[in-house]
């Protein structure tokens, strides 16, 4: 993805998308996590420690799941923000196109005020785009931080899915597939976002 | 931008801007005009994004930016009124009258300090520093909520998109030779006129006014009899045809 020469409406834009569809994937994840609540307990005593991870497993999803609204709404905010701050800046052109034209007009003066105030109000629009892309950063590295926990918790959920009986042990290896999975998809996401903001 | 003064009077005056030179190709030539009075100012169908500035410049010539208080829009075209975003962003204490029907989509173009204020179906007037200006229906013409404005004093109407015409970008002011004019309007009103009978309704209308100028917002500008030539020859045409340009 090529995102260098997108203004920050666009970008703020598509990290928005992406961190759609990294919820998505942490709503799956949720599914899992019951799934494997369930699993855990047909499997009996054995899955004890399985059943502990499921417990994890369904807070990392929830998570994301929060983190991501938050960031959804920051990268709508920034979007408007810097969206707006484009149109001002049009603006500006048109009222120095103008003012170039009329030079000798009586009244040239007249809109000087008007010329002023949106200056005003480009800077800040843009102070105002400026700190929702900061939190978005912010919020964006934790979630990366809670997904480093996932991939632990996918090497765990293997483990444990060793110690139960054969007749489970491939179901609870198919449930730590999925967190590995998933959490690699939502890291993915999470990355390409972060790309995008630093290109 | 070309300005011309076209009325006169203790009152107020008129002013038409357009032809600008610096216009990019492809987009249609219009004409917009202005009403000054002491301490206001009226704009009518102030245009498009692309010639804000040349507008800009061309009314300091003539008014102080925070005396134009009132913007009028016939209707809702791009043409007439996509430049309101801009304006919004110049004029802080200003009332655009546009009809009512289009307040849903006019608001599209950006307007944050502006007010609106609806037009009726049956029109209405609008009184600045003592000189009344009427909203005249002229609905399906072409668009489907759409008024001209009428000054009586000056014998002046603004007509919008009716009596418009398909003209080069330095065709002049004035029309010198009405049979070549229709050459250029027929195919503009057979197409962008959907209907005969709001056709009628509006020359049974603007009949019983005194018209000394008609002003359109493209072409020329029509001038005494030429105002009863048109009349005529508008009602004998068919409209709402697909036809060839
Ligand atoms: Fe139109
Ligand atoms: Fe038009």
């Amino acid at each position: 993805m090529n995102n260098a020469n997108h203004q920050t409406f666009v970008k703020a834009a598509i990290v928005a998308g992406e961190l759609h569809q990294a919820m998505m994937v942490a709503h799956k994840l949720t599914i899992t996590a019951a799934n494997a609540k369930v699993l855990s307990i047909k499997a009996g005593s054995a899955a004890a420690g399985f059943g502990a991870l499921t417990q994890h497993i369904d807070e990392l999803a929830h998570n994301v799941i929060d983190i991501s609204k938050s960031v959804n709404r920051a990268a709508v905010a920034s979007s408007k923000a810097s969206s707006e701050a484009e149109r001002t800046k049009i603006a500006l052109t048109q009222f120095s196109r103008a003012k170039q034209r009329a030079t000798d007009a009586p009244f040239v003066d007249s809109f000087l005020k008007a010329y002023n105030d949106t200056q005003q109000t480009l800077k800040s629009l843009q102070t105002d785009y400026q700190r929702e892309l900061k939190r978005l950063q912010g919020e964006l590295e934790q979630i990366a931080g809670d997904l480093r926990g996932a991939n632990v918790l996918a090497t765990m959920s293997r483990v444990e899915a060793t110690l139960v009986s054969h007749e489970h042990a491939s179901a609870l290896r198919d449930i730590a597939d999925n967190v590995a999975t998933a959490a690699d998809t939502i890291n993915h996401h999470i990355k390409q976002s972060q790309l995008c903001l630093a290109s | 931008m070309l300005t011309r003064e076209i009325f006169n009077s203790n009152s107020h005056r008129w002013f038409v801007f357009g032809r600008d030179p610096e216009k990019p190709n492809k987009i249609i030539d219009t004409n917009q005009y202005m009403v000054a009075t002491a301490n206001n100012a009226l704009l009518m169908d102030p245009g498009g994004i692309e010639l804000f500035a040349a507008m800009l410049a061309s009314v300091v010539r003539e008014v102080p930016v925070d005396q134009i208080t009132h913007l009028f829009a016939s209707h809702q075209d791009p043409d007439i009124i996509s430049s309101l975003g801009l304006w919004d962003k110049a004029l802080p204490n200003a009332t655009l009258h546009a009809p009512w029907l289009w307040e849903g989509f006019i608001r599209h173009f950006g307007m944050q300090q502006i007010s609106y204020s609806a037009i009726d179906d049956d029109g209405g007037q609008l009184e600045i520093d003592g000189v009344t200006l009427q909203f005249i229906p002229a609905h399906y013409l072409h668009a489907s909520g759409n008024h001209h404005v009428y000054d009586p004093e000056a014998k002046i109407l603004m007509s919008g998109d009716v009596g418009a015409a398909l003209d080069h970008d330095e065709a002049p002011l004035e029309i010198n030779d009405f049979d070549e004019h229709v050459k250029k309007m027929t195919y503009f009103h057979q197409r962008w006129m959907p209907s005969n009978k709001a056709k009628n309704e509006w020359i049974e209308r603007v009949s019983q006014l005194e018209i000394e100028q008609m002003c359109p917002q493209h072409g020329r500008i029509f001038k005494g009899d030429q105002v009863k030539r048109f009349l005529d020859w508008f009602s004998d045409l068919d409209v709402g045809i697909v036809g060839n340009p």
